[in-house]
């Protein structure tokens, strides 16, 4: 494997994703959808008051980012893993194109780690794309007023601004790691429909499951546990146990996922 | 000269069936080089081990005099070639698949404005039609890109599985015509093909896979040379009981001919009585004309009534340089 | 030498998996010990933040000096998410002593929503001296607490 194959394949996904009608849909979703929210809190009386911040998000513009965090935790981030991860690698099989791109001058490995970092390269996008649309849209919208914590504390708007940057920082493992986890959903079914639905069904069996007061070791081991890990950042003392939690966690989720997915991929028969 | 293509002991095996077994080949620069064989035979299933699509079970593979290892499986610079009818992206147009396909192959970003992309649109004959979406190409039209897509790598050898069975007639000239220039200029091409004439008119050498096995391998003269050149071409009142009459006949055979009518072949003597038998039996003779023995029938020959453990047996035992199918003895 | 520095990082990451695992194990981390003491904070400085906002002479929270008790509403064991029932003693803006009672909610991952019972700290609006509106920040609030 060369840095240059992989390279070559990341600019032609990236090339790919560019092109396709639904990649763009998605960014346009990230970049405008807070905006429609901060509205909405604007023109209307009832607030997401089951949401953590929500009765706050007509009172401090920073309160909107953290409600779409938290909104994002639930549906957007496995989402936008599945819809690209679950499909990068089952849309060759789909269009039949597996001999097409095997047949030039790079590897199964070069393949493989392309398209990978182009999964995860997406879901970071996307996710810096919503946070800095509801980061905008809060502030535009709504206005920068201080913000008051998870202890009842009052934060200056600066300090709250970063605070709301770094809480979003703390989901990006999650979902690193989710995409990983779509990766090998799309490896795995060679179909585009369970690459992408798999992801999300998982992801709402973990969001069910944290509900339940099952075992905590059970779930501080679902992936889904650090995208609510953000919380501790926005509490007085500031706490860090669960964002390092999620981290080792998604850590694992991603190696565990894309070897077993590099291998199924390697060893596969490709029209045999 | 190293050989072009060099493929020793071949198997695969898929579940309880062997799709490949002991398969030799060997391809020498500037060859054409015609791969036969009825359908399930194991033709695609070979060139997809010697492109790297498919993990062979056991044997080696060199591609220009380059080992190629399972584990590496980077088709080698200069290979180049398509299994079935190629795909693209459909919602990409045709010059924007083989941009794509060139950044893989080392290009750079621009690689869609490069003379190498525009060269093989033109060698194919799909510049008028380059910009537009993939997803409205017709079958021939994505064997075209296919075959773009190939040439775009200058190959020195170059895998064709039916390139021309898509084309119209004039298109199916225009890829022959190209093969052969490949060829003349010193790739080696491995053309499989249903198209017995196809391969008659391009390849100087040939293989017939039956059953995952190599039936036969050497020239077409070779082939000739295994049964008497000469048929007759037989119209009776019922094609089909004087096939059965032949078929209980020692030294005749006989097969049937598409569009109606058979092939029969046999000495002199054993022809005149079989055509008196065929007229005890009220089986009224129409035409009976003498011909050279197509390719179709000494193929139809080979592959018809022997099963993959008799091929083996008969490879096993034949002479070095021309294999010989008990079939054929 | 490739192969045996695979073979540490995976034992590192599978070390780091277990550790996690079993440090998991055991009661749910959801106890009385964690929810007081968070539930005294953020109630403090919610009352500081309302005394504020309602243009009143301001007040330090730790003057409040608030004392929870919590019990899980539920008979059993008196740990784990769900509902709880908190009361509240604490020393008002005029050094009375003032008692209030909260229902919580508390999820799984230590975050819960408290709801005041009862009228004693007004309703969810308040009217401001000057006569303005204001949220009445402890009717309905929020907070979090490390499980870990």
């Amino acid at each position: 494997m060369t840095l240059r194959g992989v390279c070559a394949v990341i600019g032609v996904e990236r090339s790919k994703l560019a092109a396709q009608l639904k990649t763009r849909l998605v960014l346009a979703a990230c970049a405008a959808g807070p905006f429609v929210f901060a509205v909405a809190m604007r023109v209307q009386s009832n607030v997401p008051a089951d949401t953590l911040f929500g009765r706050s998000v007509t009172e401090s513009g920073l309160a909107v980012p953290l409600v779409v965090l938290g909104f994002a935790a639930l549906w957007v981030f496995p989402a936008v893993a599945s819809v690209v991860g679950g499909d990068l690698f089952s849309a060759e099989d789909r269009y039949g194109t597996w001999a097409t791109l095997l047949t030039r001058s790079c590897t199964r490995a070069e393949l493989f780690a392309g398209k990978v970092l182009t999964a995860l390269g997406f879901s970071l996008l996307a996710a810096v794309v919503l946070a800095a649309s509801s980061v905008a849209a809060g502030l535009l919208v709504i206005g920068g007023q201080p913000l008051i914590d998870l202890s009842g504390v009052l934060l200056p708007p600066r300090q709250a601004l970063v605070r709301v940057a770094l809480a979003w920082a703390s989901a990006l493992p999650s979902a690193v790691g989710f995409s990983a986890l779509a990766v090998l959903a799309s490896v795995a079914t060679r179909s585009s429909a369970p690459g992408i639905g798999l992801p999300v069904v998982i992801a709402l069996t973990m969001q069910l499951y944290a509900l339940v007061d099952g075992p905590e070791a059970i779930r501080r081991s679902l992936i889904t546990s650090g995208f609510g890990a953000w919380h501790g950042l926005l509490a007085e003392p500031s706490y860090y146990g669960p964002i390092a939690d999620g981290a080792i966690v998604s850590g694992l989720y991603l190696v565990v996922c894309l070897a077993i997915a590099y291998r199924m991929l390697q060893h596969r028969d490709i029209g045999g | 000269m190293p050989l072009a293509l060099e493929a020793v002991g071949v198997s695969k095996r898929y579940g309880d069936r062997d799709a490949l077994y002991d398969v030799d080949l060997v391809v020498r620069p500037g060859e054409l080089h015609g791969l036969l064989g009825p359908n399930g035979a194991g033709k695609t299933t070979l060139m997809r081990v010697l492109l790297g699509l498919v993990r062979p079970d056991a044997g080696t593979v060199h591609l220009l005099g380059r080992h190629v290892e399972s584990a590496d499986r980077r088709v080698p610079d200069g290979v180049a070639g398509f299994v079935e009818t190629p795909a693209f992206y459909p919602y990409l147009s045709g010059r924007k698949n083989l941009a794509l396909l060139a950044r893989l192959d080392g290009e750079g970003r621009d690689a869609g404005s490069g003379a190498g992309v525009n060269d093989a649109l033109d060698a194919v004959g799909l510049s008028a039609q380059a910009d537009h979406l993939a997803s409205g190409y017709s079958a021939g039209m994505r064997q075209r890109l296919g075959l773009a897509a190939a040439l775009m790598r200058s190959p020195r050898l170059l895998f064709l599985d039916e390139p021309t069975s898509s084309l119209d007639p004039a298109g199916a000239r225009d890829v022959r015509a190209l093969a052969r220039r490949l060829a003349d200029a010193g790739a080696a091409v491995v053309l499989s093909s249903h198209d017995m004439s196809e391969i008659e008119e391009l390849c100087a050498t040939l293989t017939f896979i039956n059953q995952g096995c190599v039936a036969f391998s050497g020239t077409i003269d070779a082939v000739r040379a295994l049964a008497p050149p000469r048929v007759h071409a037989l119209h009776t009142s019922d094609d089909r009981a004087a096939l059965g009459l032949a078929r209980h006949r020692p030294g005749i055979s006989a097969a049937p001919v598409a569009g109606g009518g058979l092939e029969v072949c046999g000495h002199d003597a054993v022809l005149d009585e079989y055509v008196i038998a065929l007229g005890c039996a009220a089986i009224a003779v129409r035409t009976l004309e003498s011909r050279t023995r197509s390719l179709e029938s000494l193929f139809l020959q080979i592959t018809g009534n022997a099963d993959a453990a008799e091929v083996r047996t008969a490879r096993a035992e034949a002479a070095s340089g021309v294999r010989v199918p008990a079939v054929m003895s | 030498m490739r192969r045996s520095f695979a073979r540490r990082v995976a034992g590192r990451v599978l070390a780091s998996g277990a550790a996690l695992v079993l440090g998991g194990c055991g009661q749910s981390p959801i106890t009385p010990a964690r929810i007081e003491p968070a539930l005294e904070a953020t109630f403090a400085n919610l009352v500081e933040l309302q005394v504020s906002r309602l243009r009143l002479p301001p007040i330090a929270a730790p003057d409040f000096a608030v004392t929870a008790i919590c019990r899980k509403q539920l008979a059993g064991a008196n740990a784990g998410a769900g509902d709880w029932t908190c009361s509240l003693v604490w020393q008002g803006p005029n050094r009375q002593t003032l008692r209030d009672t909260y229902d919580l909610f508390v999820a799984t991952d230590g975050c819960y929503t408290a709801t005041v019972t009862g009228e004693s700290l007004g309703g969810p609006i308040l009217k401001a001296s000057d006569g303005s509106d204001v949220r009445n920040l402890l009717y309905t609030f929020e907070g979090c607490f490390d499980t870990m």
